[in-house]
Protein backbone atom coordinates (compact mmCIF):
# COMPACT_ATOMS: atom_id res chain seq x y z
CA UNK A 1 0.00 0.00 0.00
CA UNK A 2 1.59 3.27 -1.08
CA UNK A 3 1.24 6.47 0.91
CA UNK A 4 -1.58 8.60 -0.48
CA UNK A 5 -0.72 11.96 -2.01
CA UNK A 6 -2.37 14.99 -0.43
CA UNK A 7 -5.18 16.63 -2.42
CA UNK A 8 -4.23 19.56 -4.69
CA UNK A 9 -3.46 22.68 -2.70
CA UNK A 10 -2.64 20.84 0.53
CA UNK A 11 0.39 19.35 2.22
CA UNK A 12 0.44 16.58 4.77
CA UNK A 13 2.94 17.12 7.59
CA UNK A 14 3.67 15.76 11.02
CA UNK A 15 2.36 18.17 13.66
CA UNK A 16 5.06 20.55 14.82
CA UNK A 17 4.22 23.31 17.31
CA UNK A 18 6.64 25.77 15.76
CA UNK A 19 5.59 25.14 12.17
CA UNK A 20 1.84 24.79 12.57
CA UNK A 21 -0.61 27.30 13.96
CA UNK A 22 -3.80 25.87 15.42
CA UNK A 23 -5.61 28.95 16.73
CA UNK A 24 -7.96 29.37 13.79
CA UNK A 25 -8.95 25.71 13.63
CA UNK A 26 -12.67 25.12 14.15
CA UNK A 27 -14.35 21.88 13.13
CA UNK A 28 -17.62 22.38 14.99
CA UNK A 29 -16.80 19.94 17.78
CA UNK A 30 -15.20 21.76 20.68
CA UNK A 31 -13.52 18.68 22.14
CA UNK A 32 -11.62 18.11 18.89
CA UNK A 33 -10.60 21.79 18.61
CA UNK A 34 -9.35 21.74 22.21
CA UNK A 35 -7.49 18.51 21.64
CA UNK A 36 -5.63 19.91 18.62
CA UNK A 37 -4.87 23.23 20.31
CA UNK A 38 -3.89 22.02 23.77
CA UNK A 39 -3.05 18.34 23.84
CA UNK A 40 -2.06 16.96 20.43
CA UNK A 41 1.50 18.29 20.49
CA UNK A 42 1.95 17.43 24.16
CA UNK A 43 0.98 13.77 23.79
CA UNK A 44 3.00 13.51 20.60
CA UNK A 45 6.11 14.73 22.45
CA UNK A 46 5.64 11.85 24.88
CA UNK A 47 5.28 9.48 21.89
CA UNK A 48 1.82 8.44 23.06
CA UNK A 49 0.23 9.30 19.73
CA UNK A 50 1.10 10.71 16.32
CA UNK A 51 -0.74 13.61 14.70
CA UNK A 52 -0.53 14.49 11.03
CA UNK A 53 -1.95 17.75 9.75
CA UNK A 54 -3.07 19.14 6.44
CA UNK A 55 -1.96 22.67 5.62
CA UNK A 56 -2.43 24.80 2.52
CA UNK A 57 0.54 24.54 0.19
CA UNK A 58 -0.15 27.95 -1.35
CA UNK A 59 0.52 29.72 1.97
CA UNK A 60 4.19 30.55 2.32
CA UNK A 61 4.37 32.23 5.69
CA UNK A 62 5.19 30.12 8.74
CA UNK A 63 3.58 28.93 10.87
CA UNK A 64 0.89 27.59 8.55
CA UNK A 65 -2.67 27.18 9.75
CA UNK A 66 -3.86 23.60 10.28
CA UNK A 67 -6.89 22.82 8.09
CA UNK A 68 -7.41 19.17 9.03
CA UNK A 69 -5.74 16.62 11.25
CA UNK A 70 -5.64 12.97 12.17
CA UNK A 71 -4.27 11.40 15.36
CA UNK A 72 -3.37 7.74 15.43
CA UNK A 73 -2.48 5.62 18.43
CA UNK A 74 -1.04 2.17 18.59
CA UNK A 75 -3.39 0.11 20.77
CA UNK A 76 -3.96 -3.32 22.16
CA UNK A 77 -7.12 -5.19 23.02
CA UNK A 78 -6.80 -7.58 25.98
CA UNK A 79 -8.56 -10.88 25.32
CA UNK A 80 -10.14 -13.13 27.89
CA UNK A 81 -10.22 -16.85 27.42
CA UNK A 82 -9.41 -16.74 23.71
CA UNK A 83 -11.16 -19.69 21.98
CA UNK A 84 -8.77 -22.31 20.59
CA UNK A 85 -9.62 -21.56 16.94
CA UNK A 86 -8.47 -17.94 17.40
CA UNK A 87 -5.39 -18.77 19.44
CA UNK A 88 -3.06 -17.90 16.55
CA UNK A 89 -4.60 -14.44 16.23
CA UNK A 90 -3.86 -13.31 19.74
CA UNK A 91 -0.43 -12.16 20.73
CA UNK A 92 0.15 -13.06 24.38
CA UNK A 93 -3.54 -12.70 25.13
CA UNK A 94 -4.10 -9.41 23.35
CA UNK A 95 -4.86 -8.23 19.85
CA UNK A 96 -2.68 -5.48 18.30
CA UNK A 97 -4.70 -2.65 16.81
CA UNK A 98 -4.50 0.91 15.61
CA UNK A 99 -6.84 3.46 17.10
CA UNK A 100 -8.05 6.33 14.98
CA UNK A 101 -8.13 8.56 18.03
CA UNK A 102 -9.12 11.90 16.48
CA UNK A 103 -9.87 13.17 13.02
CA UNK A 104 -11.35 16.50 11.98
CA UNK A 105 -11.57 18.93 9.07
CA UNK A 106 -11.94 22.69 9.50
CA UNK A 107 -15.48 23.83 8.70
CA UNK A 108 -14.22 26.32 6.07
CA UNK A 109 -12.43 23.54 4.20
CA UNK A 110 -15.31 21.10 3.96
CA UNK A 111 -17.48 20.39 0.95
CA UNK A 112 -15.03 21.88 -1.51
CA UNK A 113 -14.72 18.70 -3.52
CA UNK A 114 -11.31 17.90 -2.05
CA UNK A 115 -12.64 15.08 0.14
CA UNK A 116 -10.20 15.85 2.93
CA UNK A 117 -12.00 13.47 5.34
CA UNK A 118 -11.64 10.59 2.92
CA UNK A 119 -8.00 11.47 2.37
CA UNK A 120 -7.32 11.39 6.12
CA UNK A 121 -9.07 8.06 6.36
CA UNK A 122 -6.81 6.84 3.56
CA UNK A 123 -3.84 7.91 5.71
CA UNK A 124 -5.26 5.83 8.60
CA UNK A 125 -5.60 2.81 6.28
CA UNK A 126 -2.04 3.29 5.06
CA UNK A 127 -0.63 3.60 8.59
CA UNK A 128 -2.58 0.56 9.81
CA UNK A 129 -1.21 -1.58 6.97
CA UNK A 130 2.30 -0.21 7.57
CA UNK A 131 2.08 -1.10 11.25
CA UNK A 132 0.66 -4.52 10.39
CA UNK A 133 3.66 -5.22 8.19
CA UNK A 134 6.17 -3.72 10.64
CA UNK A 135 5.08 -4.93 14.04
CA UNK A 136 1.58 -6.37 13.78
CA UNK A 137 -1.87 -4.80 13.64
CA UNK A 138 -5.07 -6.75 13.18
CA UNK A 139 -7.60 -3.98 12.96
CA UNK A 140 -8.28 -0.29 12.77
CA UNK A 141 -10.62 0.95 15.49
CA UNK A 142 -12.48 4.22 15.91
CA UNK A 143 -14.89 5.75 18.42
CA UNK A 144 -17.41 7.85 16.56
CA UNK A 145 -20.03 10.45 17.30
CA UNK A 146 -23.53 9.39 16.19
CA UNK A 147 -23.43 12.19 13.59
CA UNK A 148 -20.40 10.72 11.81
CA UNK A 149 -21.50 7.09 12.06
CA UNK A 150 -22.69 6.93 8.43
CA UNK A 151 -19.37 8.23 7.16
CA UNK A 152 -17.48 5.28 8.66
CA UNK A 153 -20.12 2.66 7.90
CA UNK A 154 -19.81 3.56 4.23
CA UNK A 155 -16.18 2.38 4.25
CA UNK A 156 -17.11 -0.95 5.80
CA UNK A 157 -16.38 -0.21 9.45
CA UNK A 158 -18.42 -2.53 11.68
CA UNK A 159 -20.01 -1.48 14.99
CA UNK A 160 -19.41 -3.64 18.05
CA UNK A 161 -22.54 -5.49 19.22
CA UNK A 162 -22.44 -3.98 22.72
CA UNK A 163 -21.01 -0.58 21.83
CA UNK A 164 -22.55 0.81 18.67
CA UNK A 165 -20.32 3.89 18.53
CA UNK A 166 -17.09 1.91 18.56
CA UNK A 167 -16.31 0.67 15.06
CA UNK A 168 -13.56 -1.40 13.58
CA UNK A 169 -12.25 -2.63 10.25
CA UNK A 170 -9.95 -5.66 9.91
CA UNK A 171 -6.62 -4.76 8.32
CA UNK A 172 -7.02 -7.69 5.97
CA UNK A 173 -10.11 -6.06 4.46
CA UNK A 174 -8.06 -2.90 3.84
CA UNK A 175 -5.32 -4.94 2.19
CA UNK A 176 -7.91 -6.67 0.00
CA UNK A 177 -9.14 -3.28 -1.16
CA UNK A 178 -5.62 -2.09 -1.92
CA UNK A 179 -4.85 -5.28 -3.87
CA UNK A 180 -8.10 -5.01 -5.80
CA UNK A 181 -6.85 -1.75 -7.29
CA UNK A 182 -3.51 -3.22 -8.35
CA UNK B 1 -16.05 11.38 37.71
CA UNK B 2 -17.58 10.18 40.99
CA UNK B 3 -18.80 7.00 39.32
CA UNK B 4 -15.36 6.41 37.89
CA UNK B 5 -13.80 6.70 41.38
CA UNK B 6 -16.36 4.26 42.80
CA UNK B 7 -15.69 1.72 40.06
CA UNK B 8 -11.90 1.99 40.45
CA UNK B 9 -12.25 1.74 44.24
CA UNK B 10 -14.35 -1.38 43.88
CA UNK B 11 -11.76 -3.04 41.64
CA UNK B 12 -9.09 -2.04 44.14
CA UNK B 13 -10.82 -3.54 47.14
CA UNK B 14 -11.69 -6.69 45.24
CA UNK B 15 -8.02 -6.98 44.32
CA UNK B 16 -7.02 -6.51 47.98
CA UNK B 17 -9.54 -9.14 49.05
CA UNK B 18 -8.15 -11.56 46.46
CA UNK B 19 -4.59 -10.94 47.67
CA UNK B 20 -5.63 -11.55 51.28
CA UNK B 21 -7.44 -14.78 50.38
CA UNK B 22 -4.47 -15.98 48.32
CA UNK B 23 -2.18 -15.24 51.29
CA UNK B 24 -4.45 -17.21 53.61
CA UNK B 25 -4.58 -20.16 51.22
CA UNK B 26 -0.81 -20.06 50.78
CA UNK B 27 -0.36 -20.25 54.57
CA UNK B 28 -2.70 -23.23 54.71
CA UNK B 29 -0.73 -25.01 51.98
CA UNK B 30 2.69 -24.53 53.57
CA UNK B 31 1.46 -25.22 57.11
CA UNK B 32 2.43 -28.66 58.30
CA UNK B 33 -0.49 -30.77 59.23
CA UNK B 34 -3.07 -28.57 57.50
CA UNK B 35 -6.13 -30.52 56.42
CA UNK B 36 -6.76 -31.00 52.73
CA UNK B 37 -10.35 -29.85 53.09
CA UNK B 38 -9.19 -26.54 54.56
CA UNK B 39 -6.71 -26.01 51.71
CA UNK B 40 -9.25 -26.99 49.07
CA UNK B 41 -11.82 -24.64 50.51
CA UNK B 42 -9.25 -21.79 50.61
CA UNK B 43 -8.35 -22.40 46.96
CA UNK B 44 -12.05 -22.30 46.06
CA UNK B 45 -12.41 -18.97 47.90
CA UNK B 46 -9.51 -17.50 45.94
CA UNK B 47 -10.98 -18.72 42.64
CA UNK B 48 -14.35 -17.16 43.47
CA UNK B 49 -12.69 -13.86 44.40
CA UNK B 50 -10.63 -13.84 41.21
CA UNK B 51 -13.66 -14.65 39.05
CA UNK B 52 -15.55 -11.77 40.64
CA UNK B 53 -12.61 -9.48 39.98
CA UNK B 54 -12.37 -10.64 36.37
CA UNK B 55 -16.09 -10.05 35.84
CA UNK B 56 -15.57 -6.38 36.79
CA UNK B 57 -13.48 -5.96 33.64
CA UNK B 58 -16.42 -7.00 31.48
CA UNK B 59 -18.84 -4.43 32.82
CA UNK B 60 -19.49 -1.37 30.71
CA UNK B 61 -19.04 0.92 33.74
CA UNK B 62 -15.63 -0.60 34.46
CA UNK B 63 -14.55 -0.36 30.84
CA UNK B 64 -15.45 3.35 30.75
CA UNK B 65 -13.81 4.03 34.13
CA UNK B 66 -10.56 2.33 33.17
CA UNK B 67 -10.39 4.13 29.86
CA UNK B 68 -10.95 7.49 31.50
CA UNK B 69 -8.51 6.80 34.32
CA UNK B 70 -5.26 8.72 34.35
CA UNK B 71 -2.03 6.88 33.54
CA UNK B 72 -0.89 7.02 37.18
CA UNK B 73 -4.19 5.66 38.44
CA UNK B 74 -4.15 2.82 35.93
CA UNK B 75 -0.56 1.99 36.68
CA UNK B 76 -1.29 1.82 40.42
CA UNK B 77 -4.22 -0.47 39.83
CA UNK B 78 -2.22 -2.58 37.39
CA UNK B 79 0.56 -3.03 39.99
CA UNK B 80 -1.99 -3.98 42.64
CA UNK B 81 -3.56 -6.61 40.41
CA UNK B 82 -0.14 -7.90 39.40
CA UNK B 83 0.69 -8.35 43.10
CA UNK B 84 -2.47 -10.44 43.55
CA UNK B 85 -1.72 -12.42 40.38
CA UNK B 86 1.84 -13.12 41.57
CA UNK B 87 0.55 -14.19 44.96
CA UNK B 88 -1.86 -16.64 43.32
CA UNK B 89 1.00 -17.89 41.16
CA UNK B 90 2.97 -18.61 44.36
CA UNK B 91 -0.05 -20.41 45.78
CA UNK B 92 -0.36 -22.55 42.63
CA UNK B 93 3.34 -23.45 42.68
CA UNK B 94 3.31 -24.30 46.39
CA UNK B 95 0.18 -26.44 46.07
CA UNK B 96 1.52 -28.34 43.07
CA UNK B 97 4.79 -28.98 44.90
CA UNK B 98 3.07 -30.24 48.06
CA UNK B 99 2.88 -34.00 48.51
CA UNK B 100 -0.83 -34.81 48.34
CA UNK B 101 -1.00 -38.42 47.20
CA UNK B 102 -3.00 -39.94 44.38
CA UNK B 103 -6.32 -39.84 46.22
CA UNK B 104 -6.28 -36.10 47.02
CA UNK B 105 -4.64 -35.14 43.74
CA UNK B 106 -7.87 -35.75 41.82
CA UNK B 107 -9.66 -33.24 44.06
CA UNK B 108 -6.94 -30.65 43.63
CA UNK B 109 -6.40 -30.96 39.86
CA UNK B 110 -9.68 -29.36 38.58
CA UNK B 111 -9.57 -26.62 41.23
CA UNK B 112 -5.99 -25.71 40.42
CA UNK B 113 -6.75 -25.72 36.68
CA UNK B 114 -9.67 -23.31 37.20
CA UNK B 115 -7.55 -21.00 39.35
CA UNK B 116 -4.69 -21.08 36.88
CA UNK B 117 -7.03 -20.17 34.02
CA UNK B 118 -8.56 -17.13 35.73
CA UNK B 119 -5.12 -16.06 36.94
CA UNK B 120 -3.82 -16.09 33.37
CA UNK B 121 -6.71 -13.89 32.24
CA UNK B 122 -6.14 -11.37 35.00
CA UNK B 123 -2.44 -11.23 34.17
CA UNK B 124 -3.37 -10.11 30.66
CA UNK B 125 -5.44 -7.27 32.15
CA UNK B 126 -2.70 -6.05 34.46
CA UNK B 127 -0.02 -6.35 31.76
CA UNK B 128 -2.20 -4.23 29.51
CA UNK B 129 -2.72 -1.66 32.24
CA UNK B 130 0.98 -1.40 32.93
CA UNK B 131 1.82 -0.92 29.27
CA UNK B 132 1.23 2.82 29.31
CA UNK B 133 2.86 3.63 26.02
CA UNK B 134 0.01 2.24 24.02
CA UNK B 135 -3.71 2.68 24.34
CA UNK B 136 -5.60 -0.20 25.84
CA UNK B 137 -9.07 -0.89 24.51
CA UNK B 138 -11.15 -2.92 26.91
CA UNK B 139 -13.99 -4.84 25.30
CA UNK B 140 -16.74 -6.98 26.75
CA UNK B 141 -16.50 -10.72 26.13
CA UNK B 142 -19.13 -10.76 23.37
CA UNK B 143 -17.45 -7.79 21.63
CA UNK B 144 -14.12 -9.61 21.85
CA UNK B 145 -15.65 -12.70 20.24
CA UNK B 146 -17.23 -10.60 17.50
CA UNK B 147 -13.92 -8.86 16.75
CA UNK B 148 -12.02 -12.17 16.68
CA UNK B 149 -14.57 -13.73 14.36
CA UNK B 150 -14.40 -10.72 12.01
CA UNK B 151 -10.61 -10.65 12.01
CA UNK B 152 -10.51 -14.38 11.37
CA UNK B 153 -12.99 -14.12 8.49
CA UNK B 154 -12.52 -10.60 7.12
CA UNK B 155 -15.35 -9.43 4.93
CA UNK B 156 -14.94 -8.10 1.42
CA UNK B 157 -14.19 -4.36 1.11
CA UNK B 158 -17.12 -2.04 0.53
CA UNK B 159 -17.48 -0.08 -2.69
CA UNK B 160 -16.46 3.15 -0.93
CA UNK B 161 -13.32 1.49 0.45
CA UNK B 162 -12.39 0.27 -3.02
CA UNK B 163 -12.91 3.80 -4.31
CA UNK B 164 -10.45 5.16 -1.72
CA UNK B 165 -7.68 3.08 -3.18
CA UNK B 166 -8.79 3.73 -6.74
CA UNK B 167 -8.40 7.46 -6.12
CA UNK B 168 -5.12 8.96 -7.36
Amino acid sequence: VSKPIAPDGYLLERLNSSLHSREEFACGVEALDVFLKEHAAQVQRKFLSATQVLVESSVNERPRQVRAFITLVSAQIPLDCCPEKFRKLSNKGSLPAMLLARMAVDLKHRNKGKRLGEFLLHIAFFEAVEQAERSGCSLLMVDVKPTSLDFYLRYGFMPLPENGTRLFLPVETIIKAARHRS
Amino acid sequence: MATQAIVINEIEWRTDATTAKAGKAFSAVVQHGARHLVVLSSIRDVTIAMNELRERFHLKSSICALEEAQDVQREQLGRKIRYAVDKVHMLLSATKAAPMGKYWKRFYAPRLAALESVNRELRVHCDAMLDLDSAVVFLSKSDQDFVLESVNNPKEPSEALLQVFARK
